[in-house]
This record gives structure tokens, C-alpha cells and sequence, in this order.
């Protein structure tokens, strides 16, 4: 496929024709009656459906304002601006450290019943061992499906069998992991129905699905991820809701959501005063939040589990104006705390700040570069992630001096890094990459004692 | 009803934000709702475009209220979305079933990004995410495409 652009536009133009705008103005000139006759016939019928139960809509609006009005109560909404075309980064040359590795791939594909595609999406570490989450599918599958593997040192891996589909249902799409001292955590979109599912396990051997009918923030703009606190879990996001001010029309409001459960299992809503793009806690206790979209990398501070935030570092102000820096991943090491994420400048960078008020500048990643994921253990710290078509990786033993690991021999072709876990003197890394047949979860293994 | 909205600029500012609203419904909507969402979205900035008209990001704006104005169609009256897996005399026969494999927001980057060629903030504008986040749904997607398609595609 030489010209995907040629390829995806014919398909999304035949299943979605143009419209026609001329001929949308000239109805819209016109007076109401005429705009309801260009409507498709289905959308007119909805607009009765909708005007037959006025009434019903009335109360819901009133309800939906109030809710609304609370939300703006609790910060301004977040509203995207036009920024300027990205540009042109060079990374900047680390001081010279030890070589991180050898890297060692392992195999998930031959596991019975798994389809002709993997994915490794996320991987976490706890009591039981090393937990990974992903998918499969096969070419007549129309979702993807699915999976967990589990391993206790990272380098064989066991299937975590759902012939019955009990565990996974159609469009559950698992995106991250996390552990706890008393569970294993998947959580995922349900790409199906919309909103966020959650698989729970006390030993990753058995797993539940924990919501389904009633999925969390229930929306389809994604969860922003899942995070540990003292009391348990925390899960956090930005659906965007709706007033209905006008009729049947959504005017549309940011709602930053977070959810606190004890357990993974129950789960109740808590304020947040802004968008958290990632949430850590510290070894205090305390929970230190990036804020989505700031001037520079900017964070709150929770001392009670989630329950009420204050704004803790860099920057009070609000308007961000054309662009804004973006913590997307932040990870508290021996040596400060570690973030990942853009600049205002679109620049995407390693951070490193002593005690999360003020950020430095680590290290400037290549231009298509993105770090996904940040662990560390044994004086080392390992970022994945992605450069360009690629998996990426760097290390670093100080926080400050970065430099790209070497992952010749482990991987066939194209492919990514989505997550990276540590636990018991072993880094795994679980990602993608293209496979003779088909495509393969991509497992990597290193041991730094190993030498 | 409210129509303040000179035909000449609205015009212009329809055939801008058109394709690029559909292009990013056609991702998270079946391809009918796809088409009656940005009908409606259309239609509401022509009845608020005084409103709209001062929105540093009418895109987005519009975007968002489509996709919920799609979400709660869907909801009521569908089933479940059959996005990708119509028939379709194209070049490539496995890209649509391959297309139905991405999640949402994979589908909507690669759609908006390799097939309507706007850069990857202009996503993050019209989708209310960060640029990093488009980067990084975008390269799952393409990942994903070159191994179900088993073809290599030009960066």
C-alpha cells in the first residue's frame, strides 16, 4: 500500500459521501422548515422523537445545567486553541554511562488459542509477578479481543484463558495495568459501548470483570489512567458532557472526572479541580497530579487519598495561550521526580524535578519521538516508547544524563513500546512489532545483575 | 432561531471544517450517524454563528458537540457501530476489516492525519487531545495496519 492517503480517503469519502455544502447553505438561507427537509430522514425523525418528549428533555436540561454550572464552579472549562505546525528537534548528546542491556525478546504468540495478532499494551509488577494486558485478532474477528499474561520472571509467560468469553467482551480494548499490594488492576475503552471497563485479580491468576453494564466514566473519550493511592485506586479522566441549553442540543462542557475505590471493585466519584493527565504518589504518601494543559509542567498535591487537591508547582496561570506543555507520564525514582511530555514549544522532553514544583529539563527527545512508559530499579532508569514506526528506549543512572538504549537483535521489524515494569532485579517491556506472519506481542527482558 | 451568519463566511468556514469533522466522526460513528452528525454540527454553527464565529476553536467546538450529538443517537437507536466492515470496491479489500481492528481514537488519527494530511496538532485541536497523544494513537494504528495489511506503508 504506496499511497495510504489516496487509499484511506476513498474509503472514508465512499462510507461517508461529502456534504454538499452549497447546497446546505442555500437550505440554511431559507427559513426552519426547508434546513429539516435537508436533514437525513432518520435525524428528522429523531427531532420528533425529541419534541415529543419536550417535557422529559425540560427536566433533563435542568438537571444537566445544574450539573454543568457546578462544573464551571469548579474550574474553567478547557477549551483547545490552533497552534502552530510542530518543529524540528535534535536531541541533545548524554554524557557517556553503561550500555542498558542486552535486551532479550521473548515469544507470546504460540499460546493456544490466541489469534494471528498480539499486543502487548501494558505491564505492571506486583506480588505475584510481572502482569501484561493486550489483544488479539484474527482476520475474520471484527473486534479485537482481549488478553492477559502473566509471568513471575518476566520471561515465561503464562495465558490467562477466557474460552468463554466470561472475562472479555466484544470491544473491550484493555490499555493499562497497575498493582497494588492486595490487587492486580487491567483497566480499558470499551470500544464498543463506550466508556471504561475494569478487570480485578488478588493474584493474577484469577481475574473478574468489575464493570460492564455500568461502565466507568461513562463516555468515549478516553480514561487518562489509573493510578495507586493509599486507599486503593484512583482513576482519572476528562469526558466532555453536555448542557442542553437550546432544545435537544448539546453545548458541550469539560468535565474532568476522578474516580476512588477502596478495593477496584466499587467505585465513587471525588472532585478534581482540573483534567489530570497522570497521577503518582510519593513515598510520603502524598499524590502528586500533573495538570493537562499549563504554560509549563504544573502540578497538584492530595494529602488525603484524592479527596481535595491544591495546586502545588510552576505555573498559577489559567489562559495557556497557542500551545502548552503536557506531562503525560511521570514516575517518582531515587533521583526526584521523573515526567515525560511536551513543552509549550511542542518539543517532546524528559523532565526531572526534586519535589514536583519546579521542573527541569532533562533531556530533549528526538522530534517523532514519545515516551510512553518509566521505570526504575537497580540504580537504572529505563523509558520506553516510540520513535517514529520504531520502539525506543533510554537510560539513565542519575535522572539528568539520557541515552538511547540498543535494541538490535530484539525485534523483527516496525513496532512500539507501550509500557515497561520493574520488579525483582528484572525490567520487562511489553509492546508491538511486526512479525514474519502476522504481527507479535514484543516482550523484552533485561536483567541488570545479569551484566 | 437565530440566523446571523452571513452565507459568504459561514460558506467559507463550512468547507474548511467539513471534511475534517467527518473525517473525525467517520472514526467513532457509524458511517450514516458520521454524516447526520456533521449535518447537525453544521447546521447548529450556521444558527449560533455569532457564538461560533468567536470560538478560538470552532473545530473542536463542533467536533465535540457531534460526537455527543452522535453517542446518544447511537445509543438509542443502534445497535453497534459497523465502522470498517462494509463492502467497499476499493484497491486495498482488507483495509476497512483492518480499519475496524484500530480502536477509536487509532481510526479517528489515521483517518484525519493520513487521510486528510492535517498535521498532528490540528488533530489535537479538533479532538481535545494532547499532540503527543495523537502521535502516539497514530503509530499503534499504523503499526497495527502494517501487520494485518502485510504491506509496508510510506511514512
Amino acid at each position: 500500500m504506496n499511497d495510504l492517503q489516496t487509499r484511506i480517503t476513498e474509503y472514508v469519502d465512499s462510507t461517508v459521501p461529502p456534504i454538499e455544502i452549497d447546497l446546505l447553505v442555500e437550505g440554511l438561507s431559507l427559513d426552519e422548515e426547508p434546513i429539516r427537509r435537508l436533514l437525513p430522514e432518520r435525524t428528522a425523525r429523531i427531532w420528533w422523537q425529541h419534541h415529543r418528549w419536550a417535557p422529559v428533555l425540560a427536566g433533563v436540561v435542568v438537571v444537566l445545567l445544574m450539573i454543568g454550572g457546578a462544573a464551571l464552579l469548579r474550574g474553567p472549562s478547557e477549551v483547545p486553541v490552533i497552534t502552530t505546525p510542530d518543529e524540528t528537534v535534535t536531541s541533545t548528546t548524554s554524557l557517556p554511562l553503561e550500555s542498558a542491556g542486552p535486551w532479550v525478546r521473548h515469544e507470546l504468540r504460540y499460546q493456544a488459542g490466541l489469534g494471528e495478532s498480539l499486543v502487548a499494551g501494558s505491564i505492571t509488577a506486583g506480588s505475584p509477578g510481572f502482569v501484561a494486558a493486550g489483544n488479539t485478532w484474527t482476520r475474520s474477528d471484527i473486534w479485537a479481543r482481549g488478553q492477559i499474561w502473566t509471568s513471575t520472571d518476566g520471561s515465561s509467560w503464562t495465558w490467562v484463558a477466557d474460552d468463554d468469553r466470561m472475562l472479555f467482551e466484544e470491544g473491550h480494548f484493555p490499555e493499562g495495568a497497575i498493582a497494588s499490594d492486595t490487587a492486580l488492576i487491567v483497566w480499558g475503552a470499551n470500544n464498543r459501548q463506550g466508556g471504561t471497563v475494569i478487570w480485578r485479580s488478588p493474584d493474577g491468576l484469577t481475574w473478574s470483570l468489575v464493570s460492564s453494564d455500568q461502565p466507568l466514566l461513562d463516555n468515549e473519550q478516553p480514561t487518562n489512567g489509573l493510578a495507586l493511592a493509599s486507599g486503593g485506586f484512583l482513576l482519572y479522566g476528562a469526558p466532555v458532557d453536555c448542557i442542553f441549553a437550546e432544545s435537544d442540543v448539546c453545548t458541550p462542557v469539560s468535565a474532568p472526572r476522578l474516580l476512588a475505590s477502596p478495593d477496584g471493585i466499587g467505585w465513587e466519584e471525588v472532585g478534581t479541580p482540573v483534567t489530570f493527565t497522570a497521577i503518582v504518589q510519593t513515598e510520603s504518601g502524598d499524590l502528586l497530579a500533573a495538570q493537562r494543559r499549563a504554560s509549563e509542567p504544573t502540578t497538584w498535591i492530595s494529602q488525603d487519598n484524592g479527596a481535595s487537591w491544591e495546586r502545588h508547582g510552576t505555573d498559577h496561570s489559567i489562559e495557556v495561550g497557542e500551545s502548552s506543555a503536557t506531562v503525560e507520564t511521570m514516575t517518582v525514582t531515587p533521583f526526584g521526580l521523573v515526567a515525560a511530555g511536551v513543552t509549550a514549544e511542542k518539543r517532546p522532553v524528559l523532565w526531572i524535578s526534586d519535589d514536583g514544583t519546579s521542573f527541569i529539563q532533562a533531556f530533549a527527545l528526538p522530534r517523532r519521538a514519545n515516551v510512553a512508559s518509566i521505570a526504575h530499579g537497580q540504580g537504572w532508569l529505563v523509558a520506553v516508547g516510540s520513535d517514529g514506526p520504531d520502539p525506543a528506549m533510554w537510560a539513565s543512572q542519575n535522572g539528568r544524563d539520557w541515552q538511547p538504549v540498543s535494541l538490535a537483535g530484539t525485534y523483527l521489524g516496525d513496532g512500539l513500546l507501550y509500557d515497561i515494569a520493574y520488579r525483582d532485579s528484572i525490567f520487562v517491556a511489553a509492546g508491538q512489532h511486526r512479525a514474519e506472519i502476522g504481527g507479535e506481542a514484543l516482550i523484552l527482558h533485561w536483567n541488570p545483575d545479569a551484566g | 432561531m437565530t440566523r446571523s451568519a452571513e452565507p459568504t463566511a459561514f460558506t467559507e468556514f463550512a468547507r474548511r471544517i467539513e471534511p475534517r469533522l467527518r473525517y473525525a466522526l467517520a472514526g467513532c460513528l457509524t458511517a450514516d450517524l458520521a454524516r447526520d452528525a456533521t449535518q447537525e454540527a453544521l447546521v447548529y454553527a450556521w444558527n449560533h454563528w455569532d457564538k461560533i464565529e468567536g470560538l478560538d476553536n470552532p473545530g473542536g467546538y463542533l467536533y465535540t458537540l457531534a460526537k455527543r450529538w452522535g453517542w446518544r443517537q447511537r445509543r438509542r437507536l443502534l445497535p453497534l457501530p459497523d465502522v470498517g466492515v462494509a463492502d467497499s470496491p476499493l484497491d486495498e479489500p482488507g483495509l476497512p476489516r483492518a480499519l475496524s481492528h484500530l480502536s477509536t481514537m487509532q481510526r479517528q488519527t489515521v483517518y484525519l492525519v493520513e487521510g486528510l494530511g492535517i498535521t498532528q496538532q490540528e488533530v489535537a485541536d479538533l479532538l481535545g487531545i494532547g499532540r503527543t497523544t495523537v502521535q502516539t494513537h497514530l503509530e499503534r494504528a499504523l503499526s497495527h495496519l502494517r501487520e494485518e495489511l502485510g504491506v509496508t506503508i510510506d511514512e
